[in-house]
């Protein structure tokens, strides 16, 4: 009776406005989340393209498609867009979807800086691409904007600064209001720890982002003073420290990475029960596990500069630290692992997305295990060993989460099924040709080929010519992703059943199919959310 | 009311007046927490540099 009067609740408010005010002036949270996805698929395509322009340009030494500065340019974008571009606002697309349908909220906490954070984000996005058209070309320093090489930099050194700080207020303003919206206005009896693992891993993030994005953008302002207005902050003639702006930058930049995999971790912890059909496995240990990591991240920056120079003392402190993350992290891999053992397994696409993402993850922070090792990184440190820890953390990790994410609650959004088949062929294309692209990107490392450069010594050549044929099919590949979303959204079939997985739990799987463009306005009863949350 | 709790009766599309109350607090906290570290930092770094 009770989920009758809520689905007639939904239907009642379930009116909207139409043509494009409903996208300017949008303050809903399922429609400011589309738009973030949308914006993230766009820039996700942009960044690919220099992906591909980058290994088109190292598929053989002596290849001569673009000029070195050029070249420059486009890893240092494709860094830029990537990170601040596709992944973070994916994330925060995903959140303005799940989080008030997973805590039983009406909405977000403040919807019109809802729509503020995202159309700020349009405004930075172009003035970062339009530096690639200003004299000089964009920015070619690598996304990392050392200073003194930062500074060398024509138009293109403002225009990306102003568009940074223009991301950092977007993300900030969108982390206040997720960690408003989880703290005020959670359904009644959704106590913290009844919370999705999404919802508390995103609440993580929030604080992260809180502390560190106001760092960068201190960090951006001083060298923008130092360019136009004659201070020294990092100007060694002046009396400053460069090296000063690396402790700055890492301050900023290691949480960032966590950042951009904890609610990975969360999207993982939601996939994983719902097709092992088990409840998570220690899902308090899992909660203090993504605390724990959060914390450790503010003390662990000096890693990524150990050959820049630093006392043994230091160099000690930062090696171990860094190596203690691996700690709550393998409790979560474990736990994942757990909650596999003996369940009811079925693999669907984002169950396929999600065990990927354990071995291949994994790989990822093993190599960051062996970064963390003074001694190996002073061999290792700049090198496409390095360009691969990376990747193998945030494609296979960052990334493939996402896509899982999407599979997993299209169904809620559309109300439609998705093409089981071709979602498989992408999954199956990708996780196959992103081994392929990143894989041996490990050998050129250990064999010395340093990154960022436009071209390389012939000994090199046979697994860059492999790792850029995986690149291109890897990223050919990716069309399939919007196909299959564009194709569920016309003509998929509709869903029935509030859910189409059997296994899954949670207050969205409450709602119907799709999710009511009003919903939670009447909070979800006990019974709703006993059976949502399994306790 | 603490949040997870009881939802009071004077609610606007969902939201209780002393949640909208709760939500301006936890507002005005979050972003001072943000400012802090925009302008701790700065000094910070101002202090280091003047070794």
């Amino acid at each position: 009776m009770a989920e009758l009067l809520q689905t007639a609740a939904h239907a009642e408010h379930d009116h909207k406005p139409h043509g494009w005010r409903r996208w300017v002036f949008a303050t809903n949270h399922k429609d400011i989340g589309t738009m973030y996805l949308i914006a993230a698929a766009t820039m996700f395509l942009i960044g690919g393209l220099a992906a591909m322009a980058i290994r088109a340009q190292l598929f053989k030494s002596g290849m001569k498609l673009f000029d070195p500065a050029m070249f420059n340019s486009l890893t240092t974008m494709h860094g830029l867009i990537m990170i601040f571009g596709a992944i973070m606002p994916a994330w925060v697309g995903l959140a303005n979807w799940m989080i008030p349908l997973q805590i039983g909220a009406p909405d977000m906490a403040l919807p019109r800086l809802n729509n503020l954070s995202f159309w700020i984000l349009p405004f930075a996005f172009t003035l970062m691409l339009a530096s690639f058209f200003v004299p000089g070309g964009a920015v070619a320093g690598g996304w990392t904007m050392y200073p003194p090489l930062m500074q060398q930099f024509g138009a293109a050194f403002p225009m990306l600064i102003f568009a940074i700080h223009l991301m950092g207020i977007s993300s900030i303003l969108g982390a206040i209001n997720v960690i408003v919206t989880i703290m005020n206005l959670r359904a009644p009896g959704m106590t913290l720890l009844r919370m999705p693992l999404f919802v508390w891993t995103w609440l993580i993030t929030a604080y992260l982002l809180i502390a560190v994005m106001p760092v960068l953008a201190g960090a951006v302002t001083m060298q923008l003073t130092d360019h136009f207005f004659g201070t020294s902050f990092f100007n060694a003639a002046g009396g400053g420290d460069p090296v000063l702006f690396l402790h700055v930058f890492w301050f900023f930049g290691h949480p960032e990475v966590y950042i951009l995999i904890l609610p990975a971790f969360g999207i993982i912890s939601e996939i994983i029960p719902t097709f092992s059909r088990k409840p998570l496995f220690g899902y308090e240990a899992m909660v203090y596990a993504t605390a724990s990591i959060a914390f450790l991240s503010f003390i662990v920056w000096g890693h990524h500069m150990f050959t820049v120079g630093m006392p043994v003392a230091a160099q000690l402190f930062f090696m171990l630290s860094t190596m203690l993350i691996a700690v709550p992290t393998g409790v979560k891999v474990f736990n994942w692992v757990a909650t596999m053992w003996r369940g009811s397994l079925s693999f669907e696409p984002p169950m396929l997305f999600a065990v990927a993402f354990l071995f291949l993850f994994s790989i990822g922070g093993f190599s960051g295990l062996m970064l963390a090792l003074v001694p190996s990184d002073y061999q290792y440190h700049g090198t496409y060993f390095v360009v691969a820890h990376f990747h193998y953390v945030l494609v296979p990790g960052a990334v493939f989460a996402i896509f899982g994410g999407v599979y997993y609650w299209l169904p809620k959004w559309s109300g439609r099924m998705y093409d089981m088949r071709l979602a498989k062929w992408h999954f199956w294309l990708s996780v196959i040709f992103v081994n392929v692209l990143f894989f041996p990107q490990h050998f050129l490392g250990l064999a010395g080929m340093p990154r960022r450069i436009p071209d390389y010594a012939p000994q090199f050549t046979d697994w860059n010519m492999v790792s850029s044929i995986g690149g291109f099919i890897f990223g050919a590949s990716q069309v399939l992703f919007p196909y299959i979303v564009i194709k569920c959204i016309r003509s998929g079939k509709p869903i029935e059943a509030n859910s189409p997985w059997d296994g899954a739990h949670g207050l969205e799987w409450e709602l119907p199919c799709p999710a009511p463009y009003h919903s939670w306005q009447t909070p979800p009863t006990e019974a709703m959310l006993a059976h949502g949350t399994g306790h | 009311m603490a949040p997870g709790t009881e939802r009071d009766e004077v609610s606007v599309r969902g939201v209780t007046l002393e949640q909208r109350r709760r939500v301006r607090l936890t507002t005005w906290v979050v972003s001072l927490i943000a400012l802090a570290f925009y302008v701790g930092f700065i000094v910070l770094t101002v202090m280091r540099s003047r070794h």
